[in-house]
């Protein structure tokens, strides 16, 4: 197995404030990675640091053997957590997917036949068919989803960042996704890396967590990471991991 | 058609054309990428350009453009923070003016050319100008030409844009001054207290009716051309000022698109 990114004593932040604190970890061609931690604790901020936007405050990472750049941006699909869509956005679902389509290419914008029958493919396959004519300022919350992840499998990446793909889906939807994933992933070898506040929806699809909290992080299975002992070192208070069946749930220790 | 006999209309129709065209199709980015208010700014500056052209011994319409570019520059590489902030644009907008008027005070050669500037004039548009007016445009029109795809896509999601690797500084820099030299070139015409009519209204009304790219901005050209035509035409029946039907007939045009995307829906 192959590595497809890295992280040697990374630290990531803004200006005078530490998001994360010497992350370690490698990350192979193909493995499933589920991002957790609570609001804030830097889950979008090594996504963005994975695309390059953002540079390391120190040590560093690769991306593909690289560091991240223009030419390694090109080859992820990255879902960013979905914002509203103003008002001011009038052009339909398609319309839009076709904009997507190559966007760093100079000159006017074109769609080669090719380009449109795979954005075809790519509408039924989130299943958008139904509402990718109406203008996207009346879409709703996961209809904007799914034209989010439909964009971010355009050009067929081998890397798959999705930021908070859950938010707004009903539970039929993120339950289809998550097929949806697994069935591509059976068909070619693609890593992914999703951030997300639960990691039950996806016990059966993640290979590793990658933990977030307090600036600090821990990889491993969801059986390494999910201990008391560790989330409680991780979150620097006392923490408890429930386990009921096959799910597991975390919750502060307040009663002793 | 007796009115085609006269060269003077000729040469504003030439000129009306020229520049429906040119403020149509970059009003369908500005308002895409709401840009709206930095197009109304650039067109106050390039008034204190014109006004303070005369202090340096240059032609009004070069101290404009030079005025309009640098400022395109500035707002192009301070990022979209800067040019879409309403209060940063409203208060550089007001100080153009106040230099333009000190500028007006200090050198009074130029005052009938600011007015001009201030209000455009159709009916004095020179074979010359004509000639520098189309070839101003058709450089803005291939620049844009050029950024075009990159610019749809920077201008619908700025965050993904950023992501593929593209330069959004890049990107909004370049559109900044094609906007600039656009905006000098419309308010010969119209003047810069109308440039945000054919900048901002007919793609405004477009968008309200269409749904993707190309359509949105063959109906933004119908739209200006339209307005501008029928601007000259209704300000020789009644004698009323040209800017006066224009931005008239800009408002009609976007209330029927609103009530277009009502009916549509």
């Amino acid at each position: 197995m192959t590595t497809h990114i890295e992280f040697n004593d990374l630290s990531l932040g803004y200006r005078n404030h530490t998001v994360l604190h010497n992350c370690n970890a490698q990350i192979a061609h193909g493995e499933f990675i589920t991002i957790l931690g609570e609001n804030a604790s830097g889950k979008t901020t090594l996504l963005r640091a994975i695309l390059g936007t953002l540079p390391p405050t120190s040590g560093s990472i690769t991306v593909f053997k690289r560091t991240p750049s223009r030419t390694t941006a090109r080859h992820i699909g990255y879902m960013p957590q979905a914002q509203p869509w103003l008002d001011t956005h009038y052009l339909h679902g398609e319309a839009w997917l076709h904009a997507n389509v190559c966007s760093f290419r100079w000159g006017l914008p074109r769609i080669t036949q090719q380009a449109q029958d795979e954005c075809e493919h790519l509408i039924h396959l989130v299943q958008a068919q139904d509402f990718i004519r109406k203008p996207l300022y009346t879409l709703s919350g996961g209809q904007r989803q799914r034209l989010l992840l439909a964009q971010a499998l355009l050009g067929n990446p081998n890397l798959l960042l999705l930021d908070e793909p859950f938010m707004h889906l009903d539970p039929g939807f993120q339950t289809y996704m998550i097929t949806l994933l697994h069935t591509i992933r059976k068909a070619k070898p693609l890593t992914v890396l999703l951030s997300s506040h639960d990691i039950n929806p996806l016990l059966k699809i993640t290979d590793r967590v990658l933990y977030l909290a307090s600036g600090e992080t821990s990889i491993g299975s969801v059986a390494s990471v999910f201990t008391s002992e560790n989330l409680s070192k991780l979150y620097k208070t006392a923490m408890m991991v429930i386990r009921h069946g096959d799910y597991v749930f975390i919750t502060p220790r307040i009663i002793q | 058609m007796v009115l085609l006999h006269y060269e003077f209309v000729r040469h504003a129709l030439y000129a009306g054309t020229i520049v429906a065209l040119l403020a149509g199709i970059i009003g369908y980015f500005v308002v895409l990428r709401r840009a709206g208010f930095a197009g109304h700014a650039l067109g106050h500056i390039s008034f204190a350009g014109a006004a303070g052209a005369g202090l340096i011994g240059l032609q009004p319409f070069l101290g404009q453009l030079l005025l309009t570019v640098l400022s395109a520059l500035g707002m192009g590489l301070l990022g979209e923070r800067m040019y879409k902030s309403d209060l940063a644009i409203g208060i550089v907008l007001a100080f153009a003016l106040g230099c333009g008027v000190l500028f007006l005070h200090l050198y009074t050669a130029y005052a009938a050319t600011a007015m001009t500037v201030l209000f455009g004039n159709l009916l004095a548009v020179s074979s010359e100008t004509l000639c520098s007016m189309l070839l101003y445009s058709l450089l803005a029109l291939l620049a844009l030409a050029f950024i075009a795809r990159p610019l749809l896509f920077c201008s619908l999601e700025p965050e993904l844009a950023q992501a593929k690797g593209i330069s959004l500084r890049f990107i909004s820099t370049v559109f900044m001054i094609i906007l600039a030299i656009s905006v000098t070139e419309v308010s010969q015409v119209v003047g810069v207290l109308l440039v945000f009519t054919l900048l901002v209204a007919p793609a405004a009304a477009a968008l309200n009716c269409t749904r993707t790219v190309y359509s949105g901005l063959i109906v933004t050209v119908l739209f200006a051309f339209t307005i501008v035509w029928f601007g000259i035409f209704l300000a020789f029946i009644t004698d009323w000022p040209i800017p006066f039907w224009i931005s008239c007939l800009s408002l009609l045009s976007y209330l029927g698109s609103l009530l277009g995307k009502r009916l549509m829906q």
